[in-house]
């Protein structure tokens, strides 16, 4: 659905100038459309549960709705909003995952077929990632999964760069010892 | 354990993981419902689309007007009004101006009208059938010629959307149904309703559609609809188990929700068509009772709701009765039904014999009273009536008329250039802006009130 620019039926005011509401409306509804599945996908990595995921970019979403203009503005309203929605969970304590971090048992005996080991490695990874503290978890996802650099993280978490590279160092160093005491356990 | 070890397992596990998000429907399908609510709430939104006219009258009218497919623009004259054209302009203006609507633009300088240029969109002999718009964003339900499959060669339902406030009109992919032309096999649509730039409805007795993607695809729902209109964030729907003589059903929904929830509708109901205009909270649903044949006494019953469709309450027939005098039974029918912003509704009143003259009934009380008008509109075919206002009226029968001194009297709206003027829709989305369907191919627009039209033409 093309979204051109009119003055008819002008609902309000924005920066530059007049603002159609409705138009705002049809880009917001085209981008949560395409969108939404790989915002979803970013959501589960950083929740680690479905339902969280669904309502971390449902909530994500309709705050920005208000705003959307600025964020068709953007040089990548993906990115922003992506960043948005790490954002909204760094900050949003109240999450239920967020107290509830749910730790998936997984085999400490892998079996000697190759494919299953490396299953059950990634169940391993993926359970200790979840482990961590909320804004560790969100720099290793933006920085292994999107690779995204310092920079944009620093954004996404309202942060410095220093403190991105020292989120990325603790939670690897955590995961590291993590991995090494399970490991050592089932030794 | 090296750093890059875990590394690339973390790399590995987030990928694994990645395939194991949620499916984006329910979420796509939540963030949109909440879209669809905010945006059909805000204040300045209202339908008070009347019905489409008779629906064998639209039927033949359809069949008969599939003449070509191109449309033409107007959207220059309506920033250069005195434009001069090479072709004949069709316009409408109002014979007798109504020096309250427009002090300062007398209709005989009003120059709206479509310019010569034409803009192929892809579909031939469209048709429109029924209109809804949301804003500038509008749609229309009609038919054209098949461009593929075992259709081919035939004529297959078709839509066609505009963006800007109907200046022009690109066609879309339409609803997997089928629309009235001289026959019409199920699935049968005949209405069209948005209530959303996403959420949108296509509907017929035995059969309702509804899309939360803006017409890319659409979803068929239990049941069908007489007649359906959304406003102030619900949907509420008319339809029977029968046709015709069971009692109307009246439900309700969020809008985009496939969950309805049955109403009271309030004993007394003929079952013989509806019409069901909204305007702000208020519902205002016309049963009508069987005026064919010679029956007596078959007078409609409005029923009328101010919160949305949940409750409703019987305000008998709107029009005064008169004398049974020998000459006629005094018998007067509502025969349409409109509502205005401004709390006024508006019924048409037909005689069921004699040699009365149509009229219309006006309500300022949200429909609680009517009172009948002097004004005389002759003998009406048929016949729609628009409100823009209590004051402000238009009534569709042979010809266009309006009032500006609500139903008090009547004046003709000039149509000189065009032939007769046959409406097989009409209505106002706003107390200035209304629209006209003429013959499936013309929509005729009017943004002050009635005074003066605009037009486009599918040729």
């Amino acid at each position: 659905m093309e979204a051109t620019r009119f003055s008819g039926g002008a609902l309000g005011e924005g920066p530059g100038g007049t603002v159609d509401v409705v138009e705002i409306e049809v880009g917001f509804a085209d981008f949560v459309r395409d969108r939404t599945d790989t915002l979803l996908t970013t959501a589960f990595l950083l929740t680690g549960d479905r339902h969280a995921a669904e309502e971390l970019v449902q909530d994500t979403l309709v705050r920005l709705l208000p705003k959307w203009e600025r964020v068709q503005a953007a040089d990548q309203p993906l990115a922003y909003v992506r960043r948005c929605v790490a954002n909204n969970f760094v900050n949003e304590r109240r999450r239920p995952s967020s107290r509830d971090v749910r730790i998936e048992i997984v085999s400490d005996q892998p079996t000697e077929t190759d494919g299953t080991a490396a299953v059950a490695d990634r169940d391993q990874v993926w359970a200790l990632l979840r482990t961590l503290p909320n804004r560790q978890r969100a720099a290793l996802v933006l920085r292994y999964y999107h690779d995204l650099p310092d920079g944009e993280i620093a954004v996404a978490l309202n942060c410095r760069e220093g403190t991105v590279r020292s989120l990325l160092s603790r939670g690897l160093a955590a995961m590291r010892e993590a991995d090494r005491v399970a490991t050592g356990r089932t030794s | 354990m090296t750093d890059p070890d875990l590394e690339t397992r973390l790399r590995d596990a987030l990928r694994a993981q990645a395939r194991h998000a949620p499916r984006p429907d329910d979420t796509v399908r939540e963030v949109l419902l909440d879209l669809a609510l905010r945006s059909s709430r805000r204040p300045s939104r209202w339908r008070t689309w009347a019905v489409p006219l008779v629906a064998a009258g639209a039927v033949a009218t359809v069949a008969t007007a599939l003449v070509g497919v191109e449309h033409m623009r107007s959207s220059a004259h309506r920033q250069s009004p005195a434009a001069p054209s090479s072709a004949p302009v069709p316009t409408l203006t109002d014979s007798a101006p109504s020096p309250s609507v427009a002090p300062t633009s007398p209709p005989s300088s009003a120059t709206y009208g479509p310019s010569t240029v034409a803009q192929s969109v892809g579909l031939r002999h469209f048709s429109v059938i029924d209109l809804t718009f949301v804003g500038p964003y509008g749609w229309a339900l009609g038919s054209a010629d098949c461009t593929s499959g075992a259709g081919q060669g035939g004529v297959c339902a078709a839509m066609a959307r505009t963006t800007d406030d109907g200046a022009t009109w690109h066609s879309m992919v339409g609803p997997p149904t089928n629309v009235p032309l001289k026959a019409c096999a199920e699935p049968c649509v005949q209405s069209v309703r948005f209530a959303t730039t996403s959420v949108g409805y296509v509907f017929g007795h035995d059969a309702l559609f509804m899309t939360t993607d803006g017409g890319r695809s659409w979803q068929r729902l239990a049941g069908g609809a007489d007649a359906l209109e959304s406003l102030d964030g619900n949907v509420v729907r008319v339809s029977s188990s029968c046709i015709p003589g069971c009692p109307p059903i009246v439900q309700t929904s969020a809008i985009g929700s496939t969950t309805w929830v049955r109403r009271t509708l309030p004993a007394g109901a003929p079952g013989f068509g509806v019409r069901l205009v909204r305007a702000g909270s208020d519902v205002y649903l016309l049963t009508m009772g069987h005026v064919a044949g010679g029956a007596q006494s078959a007078t409609s019953v409005l029923f009328t709701s101010a919160d949305d469709g949940a409750t409703w309450s019987a305000r008998g027939e709107p029009c005064p009765q008169g004398a049974n005098d020998g000459a006629s039974n005094g018998e007067r029918d509502s025969v349409a039904v409109a509502a205005a912003g401004d709390g006024s509704a508006v019924a048409l009143c037909t005689p069921r014999g004699g040699t009365d003259s149509s009229f219309v009934a006006v309500s300022t009380d949200h429909g609680a009273t009517f009172h009948g008008t002097a004004g005389d509109l002759g003998s009406i075919p048929g016949g729609v009536v628009a409100a823009a206002s209590a004051r402000t009226l238009l009534v569709m029968g042979d010809v266009l008329y309006r009032s500006s001194d609500g139903g008090a009297s009547w004046r003709r709206v000039q149509h000189d250039s065009i032939g007769p003027l046959t409406a097989s829709w009409f209505g106002f989305e706003s107390p200035t802006q209304g629209r006209v369907v003429e013959g499936g191919t013309i929509i005729w627009t009017t943004r002050d009130g009635g005074l003066t039209w605009s037009s486009v033409r599918f040729s």
